[in-house]
């Protein structure tokens, strides 16, 4: 790959520095030079302790891939930890003990059986079976990474989850989290030298995978959770039928916890597959007589129903979104008093749970349910309210009924206008299946479907589509480029994404110049591709340098890599417009929140952070992730040698400089105000569009560019800046050449602004 | 596969059918004499169709046997009279009837039956002319919408993908080959839910029932209604300057 660092098609020499740096020095790749770095796996031969340390653990005896689970058992008895040889605790014995009860247990001989014989394995393992936590230690008993410097990686969809089965994983292996059992999540790394087993999300192993395309530290790789199908999952899979064959000696486990687990055994030519029957009640489904005319108010009257007539147990009700879900509960929690002043009912609990809640307050969800009112009175109850995070991520127990509209939000894609949008549609009947399950985790339960029969079986797709066919792709794109995989057509996916789709990824990294006209990986895009950031704001915040505000466009980038950091409480929206306006720059929402960072960083904020952002209504999490952030992405400018400048703040330019910066990343995302008034038209894709109301900037601006397109009845564009037309012509003139633009008011208006530059310099050189 | 057709070319660039074209009607008139208004007729005993129906409808115990036994290619079957069946492979009806010197054109080579025969040779229809043949031929598709410039495309197809082989990506082909869409939903109705057209719900709007108190007051409302319209209508300012009112 170095050779291509002759074809730098970059403007600016500075660039060229950072063309790559010696692979040694790259901590993705250490594995590969511990002799010169020392990093690595410490149980190596190299330190000379495999003889020393090792005779005398319970592993000592033990031949790879050729182990039965009653050996394991006998190790696991102890006395010393069969990986440190530490003496095992009390604690240690008590998990031990409910470990045996979970189902896989009883099949570990089975599942070693099956692992020792095939290099690809498919397991089914339904919620409860203890997948996730047991699968893995059965392998590393079996596959005895640390003999061989080697690794056991475990992948999940989620960082939380990632974070919080390694801490359990680690209590029941009676190890510190980060040594033997660690984690690694974007933007951080908590495993060591001693790690052999390491929980990790799926998109980690895959940006692993790009400096390392054969995996090499690795000796068995688990992907969980496979039936979630998350992009960075489907990535992982196509790419380890590839490393299968290059890699004999590496395992692969998929673990799938639904039905449709022959579909990756085909997926894998046939791979054995062992299922698991997890431990779970029969939950009774009812459904509706005929359809509801609103599914809101149906959900609601069908909680306050159970609430009255059901005996004691919990409440999952599914609705979409934030607002519906904290909408409500309010409405839940008024009817559930006035049921308990005038019928005697027991106290009810609301509790909502999206995906943008805090942390604590989504804790709130594994309390109890509230006991009776007074002794002897009719038991107390929960209902929690969440979006679909309710369905395969979070398990709690407890929950006897459930509620199911039939609804979830659902990111989509649609290549012709280039828009990714979270819209409210239909599940499928697999995710159908999938609430219904949340009913029998304790007992045998009941699920409310708010549909009739003939529609689940009519209307609701069977499965639900893949995120890979839901996405821009001009992210994976650029991870495939780097992954080395350029046929792209036929790379073997188990959902290979449209066409379309896949064009349009190709010719928007084109635009970002991270894509040559031949489609190879420009220097830039390799640049652009060590950023775990989309290519726009990752090529964006690589050129910031050149508009001397690197500083002002990391910090910026960081602010649009988190949550919303403004806070718009229903009750207060009219105080909280006040405080935004604060912080309001006339060019624009981009700079608003550059001035909302900037005064979080001031000494005001700092000396009280969450007094001052509760006062100006401003999301602390949201600001606190963005500064973790920014300290990230920084690190990898600095090692990309990438220079951090600013232009002084009395410069008339500052705010200029950081707004031409942006047009180097969104010079795709533009619209311009139609000349009737209000609406604005996107260039090129010719969609009207209007300012989102939370836009600081006035109707005023003829060119504005947008971070994110909102798709619903009406589309707006939110976190608008204006821009003036010459910058765009400027500095991406590829794609603001005229001649690809259909003839209309947007290409007059440039060819307008493009006889003016001319004039202006035909003028200045007379001068 | 139905769906994608419609889903080509965004809405805002399709042209109106006949856009350009002055949309005068094409005027025809019947023709005069019957004889030239069929190609079979002239020539061929105006019976042959017919036979040939109830041939297939009701057809004679052994030779219906024979021709659904090897439907599948050209069977010949010579019964007492000569009648030779041979059913084509495309449209699995027999061939034969009437047997015409052009079934030497027949694809792959369907043996020549016909010459024998005393029936008038060159006027009939060819069998690949009829209508059920050219409704079970293999049509070709027409070319994809996708932009011939686009630099993705010429990216895909260097790794041999063909926008009008209506295949997918993927390691055979089997990726879908149109994204995925999905509608935006702006109401709270359940799934499920068909509302009425339009039309139909202006319908059921329930005819209310009234007493003579409501006759009364809608009458009023009317009555100041119809004054109130007048007086914008017919009020003159002069005139009201002139009776000293306003």
């Amino acid at each position: 790959m170095a050779d291509r660092r002759s074809e730098l098609d970059l403007p600016k020499a500075k660039r060229a520095k950072l063309a790559e740096s010696d692979p040694a020095s790259n901590p993705y790749l250490a594995h590969m030079y511990e002799e010169d770095v020392g990093y690595g796996n410490g149980y190596g031969s190299r330190n000379g302790n495999k003889n020393g340390r090792f005779e005398q653990t319970g592993l000592s005896n033990f031949q790879r891939h050729a182990s039965t689970a009653a050996q394991a058992h006998t190790a696991e008895d102890g006395p010393g930890n069969p990986f440190n040889n530490v003496p095992l605790s009390n604690q240690y014995f008590n998990i031990l003990k409910t470990r045996r009860d979970l189902p896989v247990h009883k099949q570990r001989q089975e599942f070693l059986d099956m692992f020792q014989k095939s290099q690809i394995l498919v397991f089914v393992g339904e919620t409860g079976s203890g997948k996730t936590t047991q699968i893995p230690q059965f392998v590393l008993f079996d596959d005895l990474p640390h003999f061989n410097n080697k690794l056991v990686a475990c992948t999940q969809p989620r960082r939380v989850a990632a974070m919080s089965v390694a801490q359990r994983v680690a209590n029941e292996m009676d190890v510190k989290l980060g040594e033997e059992v660690g984690y690694s999540i974007r933007f951080e790394d908590v495993t060591g030298p001693k790690t052999v087993l390491k929980y990790m999300t799926d998109g980690m192993l895959l940006r692993e995978a790009m400096h390392d395309h054969n995996l090499t530290r690795y000796s068995c790789i688990i992907l969980d959770e496979a039936h979630e199908r998350t992009l960075a999952t489907d990535i992982l899979m196509g790419l380890l039928k590839e490393v299968a064959l290059r890699r004999p000696d590496l395992k692969i486990v998929i673990m799938s916890a639904t039905l449709d687990a022959q579909k990756f055994q085909r997926y894998f030519n046939d791979a054995p597959l062992l299922a698991v029957p997890g431990r779970t009640h029969p939950v009774e489904i009812f459904y509706t007589p005929e359809p509801e005319r609103d599914y809101v108010e149906a959900a609601l009257r069908t909680v306050l129903q159970i609430h009255a007539t059901e005996p004691e147990g919990d409440i999952l009700l599914f609705l979409t979104g934030e607002e519906e879900i904290e909408d409500a509960c309010r409405k839940i929690t008024l009817e559930a008093d006035e049921m308990i002043r005038e019928a005697d009912a027991g106290p009810l609990k609301v509790y909502p749970l999206y995906g943008t809640l805090p942390p604590h307050q989504q804790q709130k969800i594994f309390e109890p349910a509230p006991p009776p009112a007074r002794k002897g009175g009719r038991p107390g109850r929960k209902v929690i309210v969440g979006t679909n995070i309710a369905e395969t991520s979070l398990t709690i127990d407890g929950i006897v009924y459930v509620v199911d509209p039939g609804f979830s939000k659902q990111k989509v894609y649609n290549p012709r206008i280039r828009v990714e949008s979270l819209l409210v549609s239909p599940i499928s009947k697999a995710s159908a299946q999938q609430r219904a399950g949340r009913a029998g985790r304790t007992r045998p339960g009941k699920c409310f479907r708010l549909y009739t029969e003939a529609a689940f079986k009519k209307e609701l797709i069977e499965q639900t589509h893949p995120e890979i066919l839901r996405s821009n792709l001009a992210n994976t794109v650029l991870e495939l480029k780097k992954l080395g995989i350029d046929d792209l057509v036929h790379f073997d996916l188990m959902d290979p994404p449209a066409p379309e789709t896949l064009m349009r990824a190709l010719e928007e990294l084109n635009y970002l110049a991270c894509l040559d006209d031949d489609g190879d990986l420009t220097t830039l895009g390799k640049l652009a591709s060590e950023f775990p950031l989309d290519p726009a704001l990752a090529v964006m915040l690589i050129s910031s340098p050149e508009f001397y505000c690197s500083n002002e466009i990391l910090s910026l980038t960081a602010l649009l890599s988190v949550p919303q950091i403004f806070v718009r409480p229903a009750s207060a929206k009219k105080r909280a417009d006040e405080m935004k306006d604060l912080f309001a720059h006339p060019d624009g929402d981009h700079l608003t929140m550059l001035n909302v960072y900037h005064a979080f960083k001031s000494q005001a904020a700092t000396s009280d952070p969450k007094k001052w952002c509760h006062e100006h209504f401003l999301s602390l999490r949201a600001l606190q992730s963005a500064d973790n952030v920014r300290s990230q992405l920084k690190r990898i400018m600095e090692k990309s040698e990438l220079e951090l400048v600013s232009t002084d703040f009395n410069d008339k330019n500052y705010y200029t400089n950081i707004r031409r910066a942006l047009v180097a990343g969104f010079f795709m995302q533009v619209a311009k105000k139609d000349p009737t008034g209000k609406t604005y038209k996107t260039v090129k894709d010719d969609q009207s569009v209007l300012l989102h109301p939370s836009t600081v900037l006035g109707v005023d601006s003829d060119w504005v560019l947008y971070n994110e397109f909102v798709l619903t009845t009406k589309n707006y564009v939110r976190s608008v800046t204006s821009v003036k037309p010459e910058w765009l012509l400027d500095i991406a003139p590829t794609y603001y050449d005229l001649s690809t633009f259909k003839a209309g008011e947007i290409r007059s208006a440039l060819q307008k602004t493009m006889d003016k530059v001319k004039r202006k310099q035909a003028t200045k050189r007379t001068r | 596969m139905s769906d994608d057709d419609e889903y080509e070319i965004p809405l805002q660039d399709q042209r109106v059918f006949g856009s350009g074209i002055k949309r005068r009607r094409v005027k025809f008139v019947p023709s005069t004499s019957g004889a030239t208004s069929s190609v079979t007729s002239s020539t061929t005993p105006a019976n042959s169709i017919s036979d040939m129906y109830l041939r297939l409808v009701l057809p004679e115990g052994s030779e219906d046997d024979a021709s659904i036994g090897n439907a599948n290619f050209m069977v010949e079957h010579n019964k007492g009279e000569e009648i030779s069946v041979s059913t084509c492979e495309i449209c699995n009806l027999p061939l034969s009837s009437p047997p015409s010197a052009k079934s030497t054109t027949l694809r792959d080579g369907v043996a020549d039956t016909g010459l024998s025969t005393s029936v008038p040779v060159s006027t009939t229809n060819p069998h690949e002319a009829s209508f059920a043949h050219q409704v079970c031929l293999q049509h070709s598709h027409p070319p994809s919408h996708v932009d011939r410039n686009r630099k993705g495309l010429a990216y895909l197809s260097s790794y041999g993908w063909n926008p009008d082989s209506r295949f997918g990506l993927g390691a055979s082909g089997q990726g879908i080959q149109n994204p995925i869409k999905v509608k935006p939903k702006d109401d709270k109705m359940g799934i499920g839910v068909v509302l009425p057209p339009e039309s139909e719900r202006r319908k059921t709007e329930k005819p209310t029932r009234l007493d003579a108190g409501k006759i009364k007051k809608l009458d009023e409302k009317d009555r100041k209604r119809t004054e109130r319209l007048r007086q914008t209508f017919y009020q003159n300012e002069d005139v009201e300057r002139y009776l000293g009112g306003g």
